[in-house]
């Protein structure tokens, strides 16, 4: 039967999906950069339902208690996450500077039509 | 054949200087184009500018003098200028010694002239760490591109077409000028040195200026080191 912190692992996993889907739904998640998130949702929710699985890789790291590895694949997660979110915002600056950079050149040429028309 | 020459401005704050910075360069440098790009200034740099008939770029923000600088090449490639000279707007650049670079750039076969403080034994030479830090990078570069530049940190400036087109498709962001030599390196673009007199900056001291000072020994440590890995267009 289920343990109490399998219940609660289980009500999480499933917690984060709604809230997932409702942000999607809403459009204030792009899906893109919500793939990761429910990529890592289900294998929460996979994991807490089977928890033989949680056992094995255990044993395969050698890590004592099952539980442990679930929070160190939490860790591993956020770890991505952060990385990935760091990517997202360099790409972002550089966009952001060629953009403002394009502005002001084209205003210069503005201003300059503008003065030649007089 | 007449060079058309563009000298660009990056300029922050800089009220209390851009006036005589535009002044000298018209009287030393008089046929060339004046351009400031007013890096998002919060006094009036971009209204004095103006008045004094240098042509303006004003960025909606500050954006680092990187991006500054390289906006200052995209306006210069898209206008097809033959060379372009970066000046600092605080006026610790001498526009006296702008055609010195430029004599440099034409007669010989370099692509960037660069005004080094160390050529000259006068002048404002700048404080001993920032010195030792200076002669730190010159000697970092030199083990990684087996030129030898004495004031790699120097960005009084002067580039050829070529370095122009290769420098408005992509500048470093913060501190540059260091790591533009590494990338001028790997495109295989030559540079060269004339010795300039640098005045110290007028005031600007800051509380947090060993913070600054690590991060800034860091960051273009990591920058260069970085930069040979780098791939360039």
């Amino acid at each position: 039967m289920f343990s109490r912190l399998q219940l609660v692992f289980v009500g999480s996993s499933l917690l984060l999906l709604l809230v997932l889907f409702e942000l999607i739904r809403r459009r204030k998640l792009e899906e893109r950069y919500a793939l990761l998130w429910i990529i890592t949702g289900g294998a929460f929710l996979v994991v807490s339902l089977r928890t033989s699985i949680l056992d094995r890789i255990a044993g395969l790291l050698g890590v004592l208690v099952p539980a442990n590895a679930l929070f160190l694949f939490g860790l591993v997660f956020m770890i991505v996450l952060v990385l990935s979110l760091t990517i997202v915002l360099s790409a972002l600056t550089r966009k952001n500077d060629r953009l403002s950079q394009r502005l002001s050149l084209l205003q210069f040429e503005v201003e300059e039509l503008r003065a030649e028309r007089k | 054949m007449e060079q058309k020459t563009l000298i660009i401005i990056p300029a922050y704050n800089e009220a209390a200087s851009i006036r005589e910075v535009i002044t000298g360069l018209k009287a030393s440098v008089p046929r060339a184009d004046v351009l400031v790009v007013n890096d998002g200034s919060r006094d009036n740099t971009s209204e004095i500018a103006r008045k004094e008939g240098a042509m303006v770029l004003d960025l909606p923000f500050n954006m680092g003098i990187g991006a500054a600088v390289q906006t200052g090449f995209l306006f210069a490639e898209q206008r097809g200028y033959d060379a372009a000279v970066q000046v600092d707007g605080d006026g610790q650049h001498d526009p006296a010694d702008v055609p010195a670079l430029l004599k440099e750039l034409f007669e010989t076969e370099v692509n960037v002239v660069i005004g080094s403080r160390y050529l000259r034994r006068n002048g404002y030479v700048s404080t001993i760490l920032r010195r030792i830090g200076i002669r730190f990078f010159a000697f970092f570069l030199f083990l990684l591109t087996r030129t030898y530049v004495g004031d790699p940190t120097s960005g009084f400036r002067a580039m050829d077409r070529e370095a122009i087109r290769f420098f408005s498709a992509g500048y470093p962001s913060d501190y540059p000028e260091p790591e533009a030599l590494i990338l001028l390196h790997k495109k295989g673009l030559k540079v060269a040195e004339v010795p300039v007199t640098m005045r110290p900056r007028s005031g600007g001291s800051s509380s947090i200026r060993l913070a600054k000072a690590c991060y800034y020994m860091f960051k273009v440590t990591l920058s260069v080191g970085m930069g040979m890995f780098k791939r360039v267009e």
